[in-house]
């Protein structure tokens, strides 16, 4: 009888080895289009872009495709101010006279020829207030166990607006404070959503509190002479779409039943992201 | 409501009218199977030369009122020899019939029968005999009932030998299956190759697409009710199959003859058993191995008859899936355990009191209790030993979710004269909901973390209300006029709707019935599932103070006529409109500690097409052709930019055939062969390299990172090979005096079609890009050992 069942579950067993068929898959021919990669920080005297161009998906070029020579135009509620040059192959800047100013809409326009002309807008987001900020060094654990530090703050949010936020803590150097570490960032606060970088989250369900987070992060290897400092952007909602599916499309690429993921552009005729966000830097300990 | 109110005061009207127009009695009882006196369900029961006459309902009862006369009864059913009875009709009189299974050769088909197409006011639904589908080639010689219903026109299956209903552009969640009118929740064995149905225990099984009775409410798309054995009333009779996959045995018979009777049906999978020792041998002094994977259902069920007006059925079905991996390795100071576990199954049970009031009234009471649950669960133990001293760390995480209902409801029966049927009646079910929670276990030595995080338990209570009238209006029009109303309470919040619904049958010179139906759906309880595969990770979900309850509505037009009184041929369009559809995030999934309200999106979604059937059900050649030409759409306001786009099962062409033919007693043959377009899959069509800020390494925040990014084109535009695959099978049958036993041989996938399962991007040979497509199944032979006495 033992026999006769072995003889019976041989097909099957040849079945399932011999099931995988590989077969060639003709896809649509694709247009390169330009990829705009720009971030600007509240304050900063400089704006800067990368600009790329993307390629079929079956093109045999694992080059980045550093697009050179175009003209890249800042607008200030449709007024050109300032046109950025190419600093190296492909990365374009512009020196400010002085830091965009938050609550106007910018607009990114990039014409290269060959390619259509591609735009992004932004509005300069306000930073938001921080208050009560506590650290307890150690004083919690993640989900393997590991003793983390603890950094309890609260922040206002702005009633009647959708707003998105970003937080990382930092470990800054006290000497040299433009050394800013970014740490392991999380909570078992559901608000927090993983990011590309860094946890975000949307202020769906806070609208207008002024709500309490608590963080947790790596901890300082002992005798570090640095602080730990709350990193906490307002984002745009481009950034916060971006940052989100940036993860998702991480979490799909190896999974052949997920759907692809399509990563998120605010680039008009392309692709990529032009993204501004506010920035406050808040010593913890 | 007013209309409602109206129309119930004109059908009353029109009832009382005919019953004092004349004097009338009723003929009832019930029609069973004369060899085991199981009861027919849908038997006709007709005054032989005139266009009178009705059905069985789902306990083989009939009733019908007739002027006071000499009466020639005609009773027949498919596959049943026809029998005629004469009387004089003056007085109400109880009758129970007993017909037999007729020979091949002398199958009977009268033209006055009312089991035809063109009979029913009822569209867009099927029902596929037991006994047909036993005999059509199965996935690995495993007789799967839902397999056979993806061969209906209307009807697709999802991936590739996975036993989802897809019907009329809904998906697999907005069908009610009822298994002795309890609601199953997962319907999936291996991953959804198999369903928890096993054709040895059923006795019916009708599929409804639309055009849905008011009796019927809770999903959008589809009803479909499988009906379970009673159990051989006459005498003990045993059947079994041995297959590749799984060993199933069957006993019934009387506990008391013609008054009590029982069916016990178990199936098991042998796949861990026989897997066992290529584990084994896996192992080594340091390392030893476990695992396997196995299924198994019961089945059963005890009838009670206490008198010709009382009968009391209990049933049962529970079935679970296993699977199980352990890796323990053995070093010296040193011990790790890995042990993960996935384990899913239903529980269903069912107790019915049926009670016939009078001649003309019936009635069934019911008490259900339905359970699905999914665990998951991983163990790590780590022992490590310095100097004598032993410290140990062990992890554990486990992952649970399901549903459970408990429900009563009474459903009544009322036919006063032959040109009303009249059905009513009332439910109530309490749902507790497991929406997903994972406990989580960490040690070392002592305790660290025990936690649980995730959703809590739901409770809701789901309540319902129909009444429906299935009137004839002369000889040529018939409508089925009802109204379901519900309500949903979850959480403080109660969600109410009233759905009316209407069909109507008018017969067309030639003998064609133009059939019409409109009806509208709620749907209260939600799933969250990977559409890929039949993964047991399925969520449901009720409607919450967030989530409204899904709502469609259906119209269908249609034409069907039996042509020399054996084929059967129809043409039915169809549209339908859902609202308020569920769908995950892009990359959102079951685990994590969000809110599942929050990491889902809520759209829309309408689908349209137009089926034809064709049906030779006697004779020693039966089988059918289906062909559905259709369109299926879904739109998410943050799913694909907002754009509308087509499911991932839109189909625009399906074709089934399906063939049997008789060579003799001893050898019978069957083939189907599925033709469908390819699915709608997103495929990745560009790459480029964005530069995003890093938020580690970067000190002064000026170094971005490059990030690889494929960009797709619109969501699902681009669609896979199209599918077909021929399966074939031969039944060798010998009969002797006490036993009789089959010897199944099958193919599946009998041309070797490479059909797509999934694509993916690899590389060639010389390392340029390219996508690959995975086919699953080759051509698969089967064999099975079947026997019965």
């Amino acid at each position: 009888m033992k026999n006769l069942l072995y003889i019976l579950f041989l097909p099957f067993l040849l079945a399932f080895y011999s099931c995988e068929q590989i077969i060639d898959v003709e896809v649509p021919v694709h247009d390169p289009v330009l990829v705009l990669s720009s971030f600007y920080i509240a304050g900063d005297m400089e704006i800067e872009a990368i600009l790329t161009k993307s390629a079929g998906i079956l093109t045999s070029n694992d080059s980045l495709n550093i697009v050179e020579d175009a003209t890249i135009n800042l607008y200030e509620e449709d007024v050109l101010i300032y046109t950025l040059n190419e600093i190296t192959v492909g990365e374009y800047a512009a020196t400010l006279s002085a830091p965009l100013t938050i609550g106007k809409e910018y607009r990114m326009e990039v014409i290269k020829q060959g390619f259509e002309t591609v735009w992004a807008t932004q509005t300069l987001p306000a930073a938001v207030a921080i208050s009560d900020i506590s650290f307890e060094e150690e004083g919690g654990i993640d989900l393997e166990g590991v003793q983390k530090d603890v950094i309890e703050f609260k922040f206002q949010d702005q009633a009647n607006e959708a707003n998105f936020y970003q937080a990382i803590i930092r470990h800054r150097d006290r000497t040299d404070t433009t050394q800013n570490w970014g740490q392991w960032t999380w909570s078992l606060d559901p608000i927090l959503e993983e990011g590309w970088e860094a946890p975000i989250f949307s202020d769906d369900i806070l609208d207008g509190e002024n709500y309490k987070l608590r963080l947790l992060a790596d901890s300082r290897s002992s005798g570090s002479n640095s602080n730990v400092v709350l990193d906490f952007s307002v984002i745009t909602r481009d950034k916060y779409l971006l940052s989100k599916s940036l993860v998702a499309q991480e979490i799909a690429k190896d999974n052949p039943f997920s759907e692809p993921v399509i990563v998120y552009t605010n680039v008009e005729n392309g692709q990529g992201v032009f993204s501004m966000e506010n920035r406050s830097f808040t010593i913890a300990q | 409501m007013k209309n409602i109110l109206f129309l119930s005061v004109l059908v009353f009207l029109g009832i009382s009218y005919q019953g004092n127009a004349q004097e009338k009695f009723t003929i009832s009882g019930y029609i069973e199977d004369a060899t085991n006196a199981e009861k027919l369900i849908g038997a006709s029961v007709y005054v032989v030369g005139e266009s009178k006459g009705t059905n069985t309902n789902l306990y083989g009862f009939y009733s019908l009122t007739l002027p006071k006369d000499s009466v020639y009864l005609g009773i027949s059913y498919v596959g049943y020899e026809s029998q005629y009875y004469k009387l004089y009709l003056d007085k109400d009189i109880s009758l129970n019939f007993q017909i037999k299974l007729a020979e091949l050769e002398v199958v009977e088909v009268s033209a006055e029968r009312l089991d035809r197409i063109e009979d029913n006011t009822q569209m867009s639904q099927v029902s596929v005999p037991i006994q047909q589908i036993k005999k059509l080639p199965a996935l690995l010689g495993e007789v799967d009932v839902l397999k056979t219903l993806q061969l209906l026109p209307g009807v697709q299956s999802g991936g590739e030998g996975t036993s989802g209903l897809y019907v009329r552009g809904g998906s697999p969640d907005q069908n009610l299956i009822l298994l002795d009118g309890t609601p199953v929740y997962n319907v999936s064995h291996l991953f959804g190759f198999f369903s928890v149905f096993n054709a040895d225990a059923i006795n019916k099984v009708q599929l409804t697409k639309g055009g849905y009775p008011a009796r019927f409410g809770g999903r959008l798309s589809s009803v479909l009710e499988i009906n379970m054995k009673e159990g051989d009333m006459k005498k003990v009779k045993v059947q079994g199959t041995i297959g590749l996959l799984a060993a199933k045995l069957t006993v019934e018979g009387p506990i008391v003859k013609d008054k009590t009777s029982f069916i016990l049906s178990g199936r098991r999978t042998y796949v861990d058993l026989l897997a066992k020792p290529f584990i084994k041998a896996q192992n080594t002094e340091e390392e030893k191995f476990g695992g396997g994977y196995n299924f198994y259902d019961i089945n059963a069920k005890i009838n009670h008859k206490f008198s010709d007006k009382d009968r009391l059925y209990a049933s049962l079905y529970t079935g679970k899936d296993k699977f199980f991996a352990d890796i323990e390795s053995n070093r010296t100071n040193s011990r790790n355990e890995s042990r993960f576990g996935l384990d899913w199954g239903n529980v269903t049970s069912a107790l019915r009191y049926n009670h016939m009031w009078s001649n003309q009234l019936f009635s069934n009471v019911t008490a259900t209790y339905s359970r699905y649950q999914f665990n998951t669960r991983i163990n790590l133990t780590e022992e490590d030993t310095f100097n004598g001293v032993t410290e140990s760390v062990n992890f554990g995480a486990r992952y649970i979710s399901g549903i459970e209902d408990f429900a009563a409801k009474i459903d009544f029966d009322f036919l006063p004269n032959p040109s009303h049927y009249i059905k009513f009646g009332v439910s109530g079910t309490h749902h507790t909901f497991k929406p997903g929670a994972i406990q989580f276990k960490y040690e070392e030595d002592v305790p660290v973390i025990d936690t649980t995080l995730g959703s809590s338990n739901v409770q809701s209570g789901d309540y319902a209300v129909y009444i429906e009238d299935d009137i004839k209006i002369g000889k040529i029009f018939k409508t089925n006029i009802g109204v379901h109303a519900s309500a949903f309470v979850v959480d403080g919040k109660t969600y109410g709707s009233v759905q009316p619904r209407i069909g109507f049958r008018l017969m067309l010179p030639g003998d064609y019935a133009l059939k019409g139906s409109f009806a509208t759906m709620t749907q209260y309880l939600h799933l969250l599932t990977n559409e890929g595969i039949g993964l047991p990770t399925d969520l449901w979900l009720p409607s919450t103070a967030r989530i409204k309850p899904e709502n469609s509505w259906q119209a269908a037009l249609g034409i069907a006529k039996t042509f020399d009184n054996k084929f059967e041929v129809s043409i039915e369009g169809y549209y339908k409109q859902m609202n308020n559809l569920l769908s995950y995030k892009e990359g959102a999934n079951f685990f994590g500690f969000t809110d599942w309200q929050d990491k889902v999106e809520v759209g829309k979604g309408d689908s349209y097409g137009v089926e034809l059937f064709f049906q030779k059900k006697f004779g020693k050649t039966t089988g059918w052709a289906g062909y559905t030409l259709s369109w299926s759409n879904r739109q998410f306001d943050n799913i694909n930019g907002g754009v509308e786009y087509p499911f991932k099962y839109d189909r625009r062409h399906d074709i089934s055939l399906v063939f049997l033919h008789e060579f003799s007693e001893k050898v019978q043959m069957s083939a189907t062969w599925v033709y469908g377009t390819g699915n709608a899959i997103t495929l990745p069509i560009s790459k480029s390299v964005l530069f995003y800020p890093n938020e580690y390494d970067s000190p002064d925040f000026t170094t971005n990172q490059g990030v690889y990014v494929e960009t797709s084109q619109e969501k699902n535009s681009y669609r896979m090979q199209s599918y077909h695959r021929l399966d074939v099978g031969i039944d060798f049958i010998k009969k002797k005096k006490r036993y009789e036993r089959k010897f199944t041989i099958g193919f599946y996938n009998a041309y070797n079609r490479k059909n797509p399962f999934f694509i993916y991007a690899d590389e060639d040979d010389n390392g340029d890009p390219k996508f690959k497509q995975f086919s699953l199944f080759p051509v698969l032979p089967s064999f099975a050992y079947s026997f019965k006495f």
